[in-house]
């Protein structure tokens, strides 16, 4: 990222290859709709080549990233006035191919999709970070503006609370 | 709770985000504590099986419009050469005068030194032959670079090497093969793609042609195969009818990747 702030623009590419699916994949979890997330994640590349003389280098690139993209998110919200909400079905079409084949595989993707998409945002958004993105504590910290013991609690609290409505929605008992 | 033993560090200790003394005491007392070791198997099997959860690859229009959008913004943005308004910080910071006669007196002296070489330089090193042999070696060194990098462990590491493989104006036939090699073998999806896209550069020879053929229904990505069946459609081959055809038959081949094969078949016939 240090060679795009300073000119090498083409750098960005592989930074693009490396990162553009998870990204895509946060905004779909986060929001279910694939057209808004694909327009998401063309927006936060726009934003760093706009925005890469504000990365000082100082720490990691995707804590950068992620805090972008999160800006992204938040805007984006704020003008389609899109309910980021959705009714629990999963976010594979007819037309797609599914990812596995067996029918518990399925119905586990599906059951633990619905609990996520269940979450109040903030505890979805918090476990996508920590989950799927790989961030550790310290970045998300960083990109939500609290400190490490912060994310610690609430990345565990979230975690507590999807228990909960997984094992409601499939009909088993905590432990 | 039998919870507040671990308490809040129980996610934490699962997704390796506390430090190693804490880990030790958390494993220690799920050793001797039947509640929160059931509290922890329940906690990690939930995270383990959000980590199962498939990625799902964008479409291929989100690639193309990046590209496009680069490309635009490095013709339209003159200030991509600029360097970065950022202040100098550390040991160059310090050695940089603050006065502003201090630093013309700097500028003036570094441009004089500056005409003084060039000066030198040019009475001493005018020969062609040498100049066309410097250029070799950078080319020969990129090339090694390229060559270095596609062998990192890190996955990054290769895209890198395949980006540098764009800055050497003609691959040779070695470039070429470790490219191809990336594309069938290379364990990251993203490597696989970046090959494909610099080899397309060299789409234009029979030999990469046959072997991107072949090496189609191999590919274990849907993602990487409908990449090279737009390579293989964009070079009009229709040496490639066959395979294409032999791939709509087989059960193991994924829709989507069947239903762009058909598409492509149409485009070819």
């Amino acid at each position: 990222m240090l060679e795009v702030r300073d000119g090498g623009l083409e750098r960005l590419a592989p930074l693009f290859e490396r990162h553009h699916v998870p990204l895509y994949n946060y905004y779909l979890r986060m929001t279910r709709d694939r057209e808004l997330s694909e327009d998401m994640v063309q927006e936060v590349f726009l934003r760093i080549l706009k925005y890469r003389h504000t990365f000082r280098g100082e720490g990691d690139f995707t804590p950068w990233l992620y805090h972008i993209a999160r800006n992204v998110r938040i805007d984006c919200a704020k003008q389609r006035r899109h309910e980021l909400t959705f009714d629990g079905e999963s976010h594979d079409n007819a037309e797609d191919p599914p990812y596995r084949e067996s029918a518990e595989f399925k119905q586990s993707v599906s059951l633990l999709n619905v609990a996520l998409a269940r979450l109040p945002e903030e505890k979805r958004e918090i476990i996508l970070m920590s989950r799927y993105q790989n961030l550790k504590y310290n970045a998300i910290a960083e990109v939500l503006g609290c400190s490490v013991d912060a994310v610690k609690v609430r990345v565990h609290r979230a975690m507590n609370e999807l228990r909960q409505i997984f094992y409601q929605l499939s009909g088993e008992t905590p432990a | 709770m039998t919870s507040e033993h671990v308490g809040d560090d129980l996610t934490g200790f699962i997704s390796g985000n506390l430090d190693a003394e804490t880990s030790e005491r958390i494993r220690a007392h799920l050793a001797g504590c039947a509640g929160c070791r059931s509290e922890f198997l329940a906690m990690n099997a939930l995270w383990e099986s959000l980590g199962r959860l498939p990625d799902e690859p964008p479409a291929d229009s989100v690639r193309a419009r990046f590209y496009e959008m680069l490309q635009t913004y490095q013709q339209t943005d003159h200030r991509a050469v600029a360097r970065p308004k950022m202040p100098p910080d550390g040991w160059l910071a310090r050695l940089f005068p603050r006065r502003p006669v201090f630093q013309f007196a700097l500028t003036l002296a570094a441009v004089a030194t500056g005409v003084w070489f060039g000066y030198q330089f040019k009475h001493e090193h005018t020969d062609g032959a040498e100049l066309t042999q410097l250029h070799q070696e950078v080319i020969g060194m990129s090339r090694l670079l390229t060559m270095s990098l596609l062998q990192q462990q890190s996955a990054s590491e290769r895209l890198r090497g395949v980006s540098l493989s764009y800055q050497i104006a003609e691959p040779d036939a070695e470039i070429t093969k470790v490219l191809l090699e990336t594309l069938k073998y290379d364990p990251n999806v993203n490597v696989r793609l970046a090959a494909l896209d610099a080899l397309s550069r060299n789409a234009n020879q029979s030999d990469t042609r046959r072997d991107l053929i072949q090496s189609l229904h191999r590919q274990s990505s849907p993602l990487v195969q409908m990449a090279m069946i737009d390579l293989i459609v964009q070079m009009q081959d229709k040496a490639s009818l066959d395979t294409l055809r032999r791939m709509i038959q087989d059960p193991e081949v994924n829709k989507a990747v069947k239903k762009r094969i058909e598409q492509g078949i149409e485009q070819l016939s």
